[in-house]
């Protein structure tokens, strides 16, 4: 059989494939809209910023203490995320592992937190789904440990029908269960020589990117008068386009 | 004594312990505090309403006089309850504020045997609520109001009058049983008019181009000769919506239709009164069983159908039906004042928000039960557990943060109860080598402190605590304190 090349009008089609495509994932880029800007600058300049509507995954390993959310993370993303929304909205978090001490969220922030003690899965499900459908919620942050793929869709599900910031907190060692979340971060404590809880935090996965090892990892340091999480100014300049739009494959 | 008697009622109640010392109700005018009541032990030093506090606990001293703040609207809405108790005795009872009830007993004496009796009787059902009352009965409202306040009856007899005798009782009062203004007494008092005897020896024609209308009118009305009536207390019926069945039916589907219709019914009752519902009971009447009952409590008043419903609906699909509902019946038990809004393009985006909040606590609470919702309150205490608490959202939400202290450099993660460790040191006081905690030993990098917390000895502490902020090998910092009294080590927090 005699190979004939495709007309030219398949060709044509086939780039406004690819094109959409690529802007199926556009809320990556830095000019996403609604995103919540995280105050950390290489983020910023490579997410644009955590975008509402999407679970972002937060990963951190088991603290001796129990299992413990990056708390001290999900604070300052939450008020990012007020700041943001002229701080009118609810700040939500459930499960018990969630709850931080209230004396460590800044003032506005914990008259607007509302703790809800769900305890099994199946109600923190619920919970969680019902918080990020509600547009009273601006950030939802919760206690996901043992979340299954079906639950996580739900998840992300709900976020695209309200309008909340989706923090799920989850340990370290559920790592390989595949999930719905938008973005997953790994977040573990970094010694250091100053007095301020110290963290690297690692981009593992974002949809519509590739993250590359070398170039998705920042130190992050609380500054413990304001709450403030803010990237280690002596750290090297990371800023420059840290991941790049993701290699299409063309069978 | 009105609201004396309600003090020691509401202490009663609370099941606090008698207090010995003399009650003084305070009452602030302007930048002066007075006293507005005294109670008996206080009167017997002296203390008369009016008096300045500062001269009163001059005059109280050695003894400490209970303070207690003047609330007239506190003391009125328990009038209003009590005129609705009252009507007990007859149908037609009114508050008489600040301190009076008034009843309209024409034709009910004779079912308590005589007036003097239904006196007897009020009196002691006052009295076994803790409400000490003088009780006079007289053919006119004005007679009647003046006979208890101004009788010189021994205490046990009641002030009777009739038609025959009531001048003659009232001739020898002072001028204050009229019921006149401040003002109008002083006016009288310069003239030497101080009994009603004397307004009476007056030409009737002169009285009110010297003193106004008021002194007729009041003398009139103290000697029935002017008509006057009282407004009944009237108990509000709470809204209510209800439904009859021609037979009785167990279909979820026309249960809910119902609830759901009359739902919207109640809603439009709730709108007449400008009021919303804070607690919907749905009562559903079955034929085998029982009535079920099912209540939805709201953190803000609404009178939303779909809002409503949405909170109802678990709860009324996990009741059994039995053989049948007859009836269904929504009555909002608890309501609260929810003002009309105007119909607007762009509406103010806070009370949209406010609705929207309220709604999603009212689902969470409907599912959770409300002590499973928290808001957390800062507390002004420096002892890290107690510095906040958690408490519930459906409750009443004072809002406003007090005063605390700054926050300082705290945990993010606080253990409570904080958990024992162990502890090396090279020498007692020295930075900290290693900790033992949760079974783990875990070398210590750097060690900053101590910052030192004081004990609150007021609340029963013994023991402060010095504070170390510590970090392991890993990069985790632990916020670990030591009992300056025994020397024990805990790990109370972490940087998570």
């Amino acid at each position: 059989m005699r190979f004939s090349p495709p007309p030219p009008t398949t060709l044509r089609d086939l780039s406004h494939a690819i094109e959409r495509v690529q802007n199926r994932f556009a809320a990556a880029r830095p000019d996403a809209p609604d995103a919540v800007p995280t105050g950390w600058p290489g983020v910023d300049h490579a997410l644009g910023g955590l975008r509402r509507q999407v679970v972002h995954e937060w990963l951190a390993d088991p603290h001796p203490a129990g299992f413990n959310a990056p708390l001290a993370l999900l604070a300052h993303l939450a008020a990012q995320a007020q700041r943001q929304t002229d701080h009118a909205r609810l700040a939500v978090w459930i499960g018990r592992p969630c709850w931080p001490h209230p004396r460590a969220l800044p003032a506005p922030l914990l008259e607007r937190s509302i703790f809800v003690d769900a305890s099994d899965r199946a109600e923190r499900v619920w919970a969680t789904d019902l918080c990020l459908r509600s547009p009273a919620a601006g950030v939802v942050i919760a206690d996901a440990r043992a979340l299954d793929m079906s639950s996580s869709r739900r998840l992300q599900l709900a976020a695209g029908a309200g309008d909340a910031l989706a923090l799920l907190a989850r340990p370290w060692r559920e790592r390989h269960r595949i999930s719905a979340a938008w973005t997953r971060w790994r977040a573990e404590p970094e010694p250091s020589d100053t007095p301020s809880p110290r963290w690297a935090i690692q981009l593992l996965r974002c949809k519509g990117m590739q993250p590359d090892e070398e170039r998705t990892r920042w130190s992050v340091l609380r500054d413990d008068a304001t709450g403030d999480v803010r990237v280690v100014p002596d750290a090297p300049d990371r800023s420059a386009p840290t991941v790049r739009p993701a290699r299409l494959a063309l069978a | 004594m009105l609201p004396i008697d309600l003090l020691r009622r509401s202490d009663r109640r609370a099941s606090r312990s008698p207090d010995e010392s003399p009650v003084l109700i305070i009452d602030q005018i302007a930048q002066r505090r007075v006293v507005a009541h005294a109670c008996e032990r206080a009167r017997a030093m002296g203390i008369t309403p009016g008096l300045a506090l500062a001269d009163a606990r001059g005059a109280m001293a050695p003894a400490v006089p209970r303070l207690e703040d003047h609330d007239p609207a506190h003391t009125e809405s328990c009038l209003g309850s009590l005129a609705l108790w009252a009507t007990r005795f007859a149908p037609a009872a009114a508050p008489d504020p600040p301190d009076g009830l008034m009843l309209d007993i024409s034709g009910c004496a004779r079912v308590w045997g005589g007036e003097a009796n239904l006196a007897d009787s009020i009196t002691h059902a006052l009295l076994s609520l803790g409400l000490r009352a003088r009780v006079a009965i007289a053919p006119s409202v004005g007679g009647a109001w003046a006979l208890a306040r101004h009788s010189k009856h021994p205490p046990g007899q009641h002030p009777l009058a009739h038609a025959g005798n009531l001048r003659r009782l009232l001739t020898p009062f002072p001028t204050a049983a009229l019921r006149l203004e401040p003002d109008t007494l002083h006016d009288l008092a310069r003239l030497g008019i101080d009994r009603v005897e004397h307004l009476l020896n007056l030409p009737r024609r002169t009285l009110p181009a010297r003193f106004g209308d008021a002194v007729l009118l009041r003398l009139d009305q103290a000697l029935g000769e002017a008509i006057e009536t009282i407004e009944p207390a009237r108990p509000t019926d709470p809204p209510r919506a209800e439904r009859v069945f021609d037979g009785s039916t167990d279909r979820w589907d026309a249960i809910e239709r119902t609830v759901r219709d009359l739902l919207d019914e109640l809603g439009r009752r709730l709108l007449a009164r400008e009021i919303g519902a804070l607690r919907v009971s749905a009562e559903l009447a079955r034929t085998d069983l029982g009535p079920a009952i099912e209540t939805a409590v709201l953190s803000r008043p609404s009178r939303d159908a779909r809002h409503l419903w949405s909170i109802l609906r678990p709860k009324l699909e996990r009741t059994h039906l039995g053989f049948g509902v007859e009836r269904v019946r929504l009555t909002a038990t608890r309501v609260a004042r929810l003002h009309h809004e105007q119909a607007e393009h762009w509406r103010p985006a806070d009370a949209d928000q406010s609705r929207r909040a309220g709604e999603l606590l009212d689902t969470l609470g409907a599912r959770f039960g409300p002590t499973r919702i928290g808001r957390a309150e800062l507390i002004e205490s420096h002892i890290p557990e107690r510095a906040a608490r958690w408490s519930p959202v459906l409750a009443d939400h004072a809002g406003t943060p007090t005063t605390v202290p700054p926050p300082g450099d705290r945990p993010t993660v606080l253990l409570d109860p904080p958990a024992e460790a162990r502890v090396l040191a090279l020498t007692p006081d020295g930075p900290v080598l290693s900790l033992a905690w949760k079974g783990e030993q875990r070398r210590i990098e750097r060690c900053l402190g101590p910052e030192r917390i004081g004990p609150e000895w007021w609340a029963g502490d013994t023991q402060g605590r010095d504070y170390f902020k510590l970090q392991d090998d890993a990069g985790r910092w632990i916020w670990a304190f030591r009992e300056t009294g025994s020397r024990r080590w805990c790990v109370h927090g972490v940087w998570a």
